[in-house]
C-alpha cells in the first residue's frame, strides 16, 4: 500500500507505510501549524518535527509552509500558551524521524529527500 | 460566601484529579508526554504624572514576572494544562483545566480556563508575544473590561469555512477572583463566547467576542450584568502586526456605558528591529466623556528588538490625554489628575 510524499526542493514529507490519506501541502501546513489534529481517514496525527539547530527545519518551513523560523515559534508560542494545541515532537536527525514514523502509523515527519529509505514509503511527485 | 482564590485552586485541580482517576486505563502519565514551558519578563515603568501603575517620574522596576506552563497528554483525545503565574508581590494559579476531544472538530474543556476575548486576553501576560509592553486600555487591569478566567466549561468547535475557517468560543461559568484581588465583589453567572474567521489570507484574521458577567457589590447592595460586544482585526506576517478593536460596554450594575478602541501597527526589519505606533481611546462614562476623568486617549510610539528566538526587549513611550485610566485604578481623584501627561516604559522578555 502505497504513501504519499510531497517534496519540497531537497526535503520530502514522510508517513508511515500504513498511512492511506490523501496528503497535500495544505494538509501539511495545517499539521505542523496546529491546524489539523486528525487525519481525514480516522487517528490523531501525530506530527514530528526536527531540531532548531537543524537547517532543515528551517528549509521545510520556508518552502513547505511558507514561514519563517520566528513566525512558526511565534505560532506556537500563542497556541500553547492558550491552552489550543501543543507542538509536534522534535527529534534531532532524519534517522530519528524515520524511526518514529515507521513506528506509528499515525506520525508524520519530514527529512533529507537523501535520506530516505525503504522503512518509509513514498511517491514522487 | 465569597470563594477565595485557595478554595479556587483546590477546587480545580480536584476537579482535574477526579477526571484522571476516572480515566478506564488510568496510568502515570509518560514523561515524553510531559510538557513544561515558560515566559517572563523585566520592566521599567516610569510615570510623569498621575502616579499610574504605581510608578512616579522616580520610575520602578517593580515590573517582573514569571510564569511556568504544565501541559500533560493523557490520551489521543485528552490533555491537562496548568499555569501558574508570579510576581514581586503574588503568586496565582493562572489557568488549570482539562480538555477532551469529543469529535475532530469539536473540544470539550472544564476547569480554571483563560477567557477567549479578543485578540490579547489569553496572551495578555506573555509581552514577548505582544508588539507592546502596555497593553491596549481594553486590556488592562483598571478598566475591567476583559475578565482574565473563569471557572467553569466551554466548548470549541472549527470548521473550515471559505477557504479559511471558522472557530467558535462558547463558555459558562464564574469570574475568576484571583487571590488578592477586589475584596467585595462577588462574581455570580458569567456567559460569553467569540467567533472567530480565519481568512483565506494567510494572517488575516476577524473576530466577534461577547459575554454578559453579572457581579454584586456586597459594599454598596448593588447588583447588575456587564456586558461587553467587542469586534476585533488583525493581520500579522513575517514583517507586520497590525491589529484594532472596538468594545462597547454597558454596566448595569453601576449605570455606566463605556466605549473603548485601538489601532496599532508594527513593521519588522532586518529581523530583529520592529518599531511601533498605537492609538488608544477610552471612555469609562459616555455620559461624561468630555470630562477627562472620564477619558484618555493615548498616542504611542516604541521600538522593539531580538535578541534571539527566545529573548527580546521593548522601550515606549506613551502620550496621554486625560486621565481616565489612573481615576479608575484609584490612583488620582476624579478632577484633581494631570490633563496631559506622559509615561515611558522599557521591558526584557523571554519565552521557553
Amino acid at each position: 500500500m502505497l504513501s504519499i510524499a510531497v517534496w519540497a526542493g531537497d526535503v520530502v514529507v514522510i508517513v508511515n507505510k500504513e498511512n492511506t490519506n490523501a496528503i497535500d501541502k495544505v494538509l501539511v501546513a495545517k499539521i505542523y501549524t496546529g491546524e489539523a489534529g486528525y487525519w481525514p481517514n480516522g487517528g490523531s496525527i501525530f506530527a514530528v518535527d526536527q531540531s532548531e539547530a537543524n537547517s532543515i527545519r528551517a528549509n521545510f518551513y520556508s518552502s513547505m509552509l511558507g514561514k519563517s523560523p520566528s513566525n512558526m515559534k511565534a505560532l506556537w508560542a500563542q497556541k500553547i500558551f492558550s491552552g489550543q494545541a501543543l507542538p509536534p515532537k522534535v527529534v534531532d536527525t532524519d534517522a530519528e524521524v524515520k524511526k518514529v514514523v515507521s513506528a506509528n502509523k499515525n506520525a508524520i515527519g519530514y527529512i533529507k529527500a537523501s535520506s530516505v529509505d525503504d522503512s518509509v514509503k513514498v511517491v514522487a511527485k | 460566601m465569597q470563594k477565595t482564590g485557595r478554595q479556587y485552586v483546590l477546587k480545580t485541580a480536584g476537579t482535574i484529579f477526579l477526571a484522571l482517576g476516572l480515566q478506564p486505563t488510568a496510568q502515570a502519565i509518560a514523561p515524553e508526554d510531559l510538557s513544561i514551558h515558560g515566559f517572563g519578563n523585566q520592566g521599567y515603568m516610569q510615570s510623569m504624572d498621575n502616579n499610574y501603575l504605581g510608578t512616579d517620574n522616580n520610575g520602578s522596576w517593580d515590573d517582573s514576572a514569571l510564569a511556568l506552563l504544565f501541559a500533560a497528554k493523557i490520551d489521543d483525545k485528552s490533555k491537562i494544562w496548568m499555569q501558574w503565574y508570579g510576581t514581586s508581590e503574588k503568586v496565582r494559579l493562572d489557568w488549570a483545566f482539562i480538555d477532551y476531544q469529543l469529535t475532530d472538530n469539536l473540544t470539550a474543556r472544564a476547569g480554571q480556563i483563560k477567557s477567549p476575548i479578543g485578540l490579547y486576553t489569553e496572551i495578555r501576560d506573555i509581552r514577548f508575544l505582544q508588539l507592546s509592553v502596555l497593553m491596549p486600555m481594553l486590556y488592562q487591569d483598571a478598566s475591567d473590561f476583559a475578565h482574565e478566567a473563569y471557572n467553569g466549561t466551554a466548548v470549541v468547535y472549527k470548521h473550515d469555512f471559505g477557504g479559511g475557517s471558522l472557530i467558535w468560543d462558547a463558555y459558562i461559568g464564574q469570574e475568576t477572583n484571583f487571590e488578592g484581588s477586589a475584596t467585595t465583589i462577588k462574581n455570580h453567572r458569567l456567559a460569553g463566547g467569540r467567533v472567530t474567521y480565519k481568512t483565506p489570507l494567510d494572517g488575516l484574521e476577524l473576530m466577534v467576542s461577547a459575554y454578559s458577567n453579572n457581579k454584586e457589590d456586597t459594599a454598596t447592595a448593588t447588583q447588575g450584568a456587564q456586558q461587553m460586544w467587542l469586534f476585533s482585526a488583525g493581520y500579522t506576517s513575517d514583517n507586520w502586526d497590525i491589529k484594532t478593536e472596538y468594545a462597547n460596554i454597558d454596566n448595569a450594575r453601576i449605570d455606566k456605558k463605556s466605549k473603548t478602541y485601538y489601532m496599532q501597527a508594527g513593521y519588522t526589519f532586518a529581523e530583529k528591529w520592529t518599531p511601533y505606533l498605537r492609538y488608544d481611546y477610552i471612555t469609562t462614562d459616555t455620559t461624561q466623556s468630555a470630562d477627562p476623568s472620564h477619558y484618555q486617549q493615548t498616542n504611542s510610539l516604541g521600538l522593539g528588538y531580538k535578541i534571539n528566538s527566545n529573548i527580546n526587549m521593548r522601550v515606549e513611550n506613551h502620550w496621554n490625554n486625560g486621565y481616565a485610566m489612573p481615576v479608575l485604578s484609584e490612583e488620582v481623584t476624579a478632577g484633581a489628575g494631570k490633563m496631559d501627561w506622559n509615561m515611558f516604559v522599557a521591558s526584557i522578555n523571554f519565552i521557553f
